[in-house]
């Protein structure tokens, strides 16, 4: 071999050295490192976690002892930071990089990529910025579009994309989100807050004193797993003394849902099946039955509500329907018995209850009334602001109803311009067009430029969309109807996506800027989004894997290439951004809430409060509701809401009433041809799309590769459906592959594909076969009313069969795939 | 241009690692049609295995189509084979043969973290590229070849670290690659000049 091994002298000038380029590798000195490796604090959706960093990468994770019930979900992390799928490089459409403006759109999401350098996609994002706001001005571009994101307080995508973005210029923004639109905007009517994402009466409170509990379409115990910050998972031992308290005849807890959930699965409570998207209907007869039976506290609706009198009109069929709205009218609809109704109305008002709902039940159609009647329901029963009664709409949600220990927690990178600064294109003029959409009609948006709808007491036209940007947000997970997404997606000139992942946004996208994950930075959290628990310091695990990059480098690049980096950045780093955050905190807590100085908590990992004392929602509304009025236009519990009857609409009136479904199964619109409901829930084993690449963990649930689609027995018999089979879900809008779950948990003419399933058609086409099984696929696209214009994404039928021949392969992981 | 003094082999691998590492240009594939390569390419081996992969790569290299979008062309085909990972692609990273999880940067990158920690080298700009990516190894591979003493453990890594996988890497791109691919010509010529190295 030695006599093969010629010197290449000269080589330097030769030819050839045109052809070797630049070396890979250079001398370094690099720090020593262990074989044992170090364990490092972070924090995260699903809790904190310790890492072991070894070999320069994380080798392993686990949850921080002190969790107390960490979630299963902390298997995936790995999987998302070393994830083939993880977007390299910045990379640009190839017909886009071409043509910008001119391209071919209708290859958008089948098209071919290159990559580029960071300098040039920052060139092109800025460019495109530049040409949308000069020749469509601020109406042509949609930048408001936000998501889970990452957890972390300094890189919060969301407020780096606003500000940077912001800071170039005006734009089209949202209102609303996916989860609670419906819910947040008729419960201010109601109840004077959005209360989906408010503090709820302290779980201790509530197992002392409630002797009813009931959830009401709500499975707390899949969807406290996760957390808008770092969870600290401290609700759900609570769960566990429910349970205790069940068996042992203390609590009553009913589940009110048409499927056996996990926290039912889990406390041993009972349910009450209902047909799906009646829950009205189910609500309007239990009041029938308070009323009728004398069981309703009117001394309490006359102190604390208003418009108690035209509601009971329209139930005791004095209202323009004319029908009165008795159990024996509900039973048909709802699929229970009229005795049970009277029962279950008898037991509400027995004793103390607490009224629990889950936010599923408003993403639907006229997914507002469900809210409403909660709360006239809560009303009738006279316990809203009693310990262990009342009701509440966020006790699945991010550890609420532990109690909060009242210490101030870190602040965040500013999502605004600062004081006095005007964005470097300072243009208001919208072209007569709104300047906030609600999130859930941005689709229509795209489609209709011009057109109008409306929406909560105003009218609002589209704007004519040129440009969007998203920025740690998948829209092609959480918005509904794919195949007329496609369609939409074909009006955009441009799209640029920041992510760290090839999800379907990034390859409908013209420019794919790669960030980093958040085990790839430094940061500062807080442990309880709800309970402030404590602080948590997300110590980078690893350097950004490929070219990626954080977004608070990625957006302080854009701004450079206006002249306002340091405006935006305020001429501070990361590090120094956080202990400014962190020291902010620990001036407000004082002598209160002691906290060490910067230094020693970074080191530490973690800082955390004395537990908070226990609190009851809506005691303070109870005592004095004249000093403490609730911030309803009255300033009490409005039954009905003359505001919202000057608005006319025929979807959402003056008072809450049973309204039919366009879809609806068990006999309702639609059935005939399509008589399965699909539920398209939060997941069990991810957070909305968050890790649903994380390829081994998405292993241990999928179903021959396949999102499982949970199917009852009798409608799996009755199509020869076997658990483990690989079936064709399907209606008019589209059509997937997934694989079925046949489970005792379902029951006939109700099937479950877990929201956040990764979308990756067969091919380019719209209608093509979806081959993962995102349920977004078959869901429709319409707003909940005129007054939230929400998601409707659980107003959905299908059929399903088992799929035969020869599957296609999976496209949702990974870069796009040209046709 | 060259950091580093290099033999033939060391040539070689830095020629191949290159290959795998960043995109042909219309300048490249000038420079080999005028035969810039044939001097490295003759450390290439005299088995028959290997002539026949360097034939296979100059051919590819000439039938390539040459059109005027050549540059871009031979990009989306780079970007499509490894940068998008996705059924119709070939991860040029050990991990992704060899780790049953599906992981990159698992036990392949550990151990070339160690390698290269040992030899005092570090990836030479800011990327934050695995480090069993097959460009990166070739390289490392390139900078034993050109130190004398470092001979048995060049072969070593080869057989350790390189042919576990590069075989399946190979197979990976052809059947990813558009026909007549130059980058599955390069990937058979890289595991054809692994297997002649030992």
């Amino acid at each position: 071999m030695t006599t093969r091994r010629t010197v290449l002298k000269g080589l330097a000038s030769s030819a050839a050295a045109g052809l070797l380029g630049p070396s890979i590798l250079a001398k370094s000195a690099s720090a020593a490192t262990t074989s044992q490796g170090t364990w490092q604090i972070s924090g995260s959706h699903w809790g904190a976690i310790k890492a072991l960093i070894k070999g320069g990468r994380v080798a392993e994770v686990k949850p921080l002892e002190s969790d107390p019930r960490p979630t299963d979900m902390i298997k995936g992390i790995k999987g998302l930071i070393y994830n083939p799928s993880r977007i390299k490089y910045p990379m640009a459409r190839a017909d886009w990089l071409d043509n910008r403006d001119k391209a071919d759109r209708t290859t958008r999401g089948d098209n071919r990529f290159v990559r580029i350098t960071w300098d040039e996609a920052l060139d092109l994002f800025y460019e495109e910025l530049e040409r949308v706001q000069t020749t469509h001005g601020p109406s042509g571009l949609y930048a408001g579009a936000t998501g889970w994101r990452q957890t972390g307080q300094f890189h919060s995508c969301t407020n780096h994309m606003n500000r940077a973005v912001g800071m170039h210029g005006n734009y089209v923004k949202k209102a609303g989100d996916y989860s609670t639109g419906a819910g947040q905007t008729i419960l201010p009517y109601v109840l004077g807050s959005t209360e989906v994402y408010s503090q709820g009466t302290s779980w201790p409170v509530i197992l002392d004193n409630s002797k009813t509990v009931v959830f009401w379409a709500n499975d707390p115990v899949k969807n406290l797993q996760v957390g808008w910050n770092c969870e600290t998972h401290e609700s759900l031992p609570y769960f566990d003394d429910l349970r205790d308290k069940i068996t042992a005849g203390e609590i009553r807890a009913i589940s009110v849902d048409p499927v056996r959930t996990k926290t039912q699965n889990h406390t041993g409570c009972e349910q009450m099946y209902i047909n799906p998207q009646t829950d009205v209907a189910l609500m309007l007869a239990l009041t029938h039955t308070l009323y009728a039976e004398g069981l309703h506290d009117q001394e309490f609706l006359d102190i604390y509500s208003l418009g108690f009198e035209p509601f009971m009109d329209y139930v005791t069929g004095k209202g323009d329907d004319g029908i009165e709205k008795t159990p024996e009218w509900a039973a048909p609809i709802c699929g229970i018995d009229a005795d049970r109704i009277r029962e279950f109305a008898r037991l509400l008002a027995s004793d103390r209850t607490q009224l629990i709902f889950g936010w599923s039940v408003q993403r639907q159609q006229h997914g507002e009334q469900p809210y409403w009647m909660g709360a006239v329901l809560a009303a009738m029963l006279g316990q809203i602001g009693l310990p262990g009664g009342g009701i509440s709409y966020s006790h699945h949600y991010s550890g609420v109803g532990v109690p909060q220990s009242g210490a101030s927690m870190p602040g965040a990178f500013p999502l605004n311009l600062d004081l006095g600064k005007v964005p470097q294109h300072d243009n208001s003029d919208f072209n007569g067009a709104s300047t906030v959409i609600p999130v859930a009609r941005w689709v229509d948006m795209l489609l209709n430029p011009g057109g109008k709808i409306q929406h909560n007491g105003h009218d609002i036209t589209f704007p004519d969309v040129k440009m969007a940007v998203f920025c740690g947000c998948n829209p092609w997970h959480h918005h509904q109807d794919r195949n007329k997404m496609r369609e939409a997606f074909q009006a955009l000139e441009t799209v640029v996506t920041v992510d760290y992942s090839w999800n379907a946004t990034c390859r409908h996208s013209d420019l794919v800027l790669p960030a980093c994950t958040q085990f790839e930075r430094n940061d500062i959290d807080m442990y309880g989004a709800y309970s402030n628990t404590g602080i948590v310091a997300m110590r980078k695990l690893v350097d950004p894997l490929f070219a990626s990059k954080t977004d608070f480098d990625i957006f302080t690049g854009l701004c450079a290439r206006f002249g306002r980096d340091k405006e935006y950045s305020r001429e501070m780093n990361e590090m120094e951004w956080i202990e400014a955050l962190y020291e902010e905190a620990r001036s407000a807590n004082g002598e209160a809430h002691p906290m060490p100085p910067f230094a020693e908590f970074w080191e530490l990992g973690e800082v955390r409060f004395d537990r908070g004392e226990d609190w009851v929602r809506h005691a303070a509304f109870r005592e004095d509701p004249e000093i403490n009025a609730l911030g309803t236009p009255s300033g009490f519990i409005e039954i009905s809401s003359r505001t919202i009857g000057k608005f006319g609409y025929d979807d959402c009136g003056a008072h809450p009433k049973w309204m039919e479904k366009l879809e609806r199964s068990h006999g309702g619109p639609g059935s005939d041809e399509y008589p399965l409901w699909l539920q398209s829930c939060h997941p069990d084993q991810r957070l909305h799309s968050q890790m649903c690449e994380s390829d081994a963990y998405r292993e241990t649930y999928a179903v021959q590769g396949r999102e499982p689609v949970y199917i009852s027995p009798q409608d799996a018999a009755a199509r020869g459906i076997s658990d483990g089979d690989l079936v064709r879900v399907f209606n008019a809008r589209g059509q997937l592959l997934a694989g079925a779950r046949v489970s005792e948990d379902y029951p006939p003419g109700v099937i479950r594909i877990h929201e956040g399933a990764w979308y990756g058609p067969e091919d380019a086409s719209i209608g093509a076969l979806d081959t993962y099984g995102d349920p977004n696929t078959l869901t429709m696209d319409v707003g909940s009313s005129k007054l939230a214009q929400a998601t409707s994404a659980n107003t959905c039928l299908a059929q399903i069969e088992k799929f035969e021949g020869t599957a296609p392969a999976v496209t949702a992981f990974g870069g796009p795939v040209e046709g | 241009m060259l950091d580093r003094e290099l033999n033939s082999q060391a040539a070689l691998f830095r020629l191949l690692s290159g290959l795998f590492f960043r995109e042909l240009t219309a300048q490249d594939i000038a420079l080999y049609r005028e035969g810039a390569a044939e001097d490295i390419f003759l450390a290439a081996g005299r088995g028959t295995r290997v002539r026949q992969a360097v034939a296979d790569f100059r051919t590819a290299i000439d039938a390539w189509p040459d059109q005027p979008d050549l540059t871009r062309d031979l990009s989306v085909e780079y970007a499509r084979l490894f940068l998008l990972f996705s059924h119709d692609s070939a991860a040029p990273y050990a991990s992704a043969y060899l780790e049953a999880d599906g992981h990159l940067a698992g036990a392949p990158h550990a151990r070339m973290q160690a390698r290269l920690a040992a030899a005092g080298m570090a990836l030479a700009t800011e990327n934050g590229e695995p480090l069993d990516h097959l460009s990166i190894m070739l390289e490392h591979l390139a900078d034993l070849c050109a130190q004398p003493s470092a001979h048995a453990e060049a072969g070593a890594f080869v057989a350790d670290e390189l042919l576990p996988w590069t075989g399946r890497f190979s197979s990976a791109v052809a059947k990813a690659a558009s026909p007549n691919s130059i980058y599955a010509a390069a990937a058979r010529l890289c595991d054809a000049v692994l297997r002649e190295y030992l």
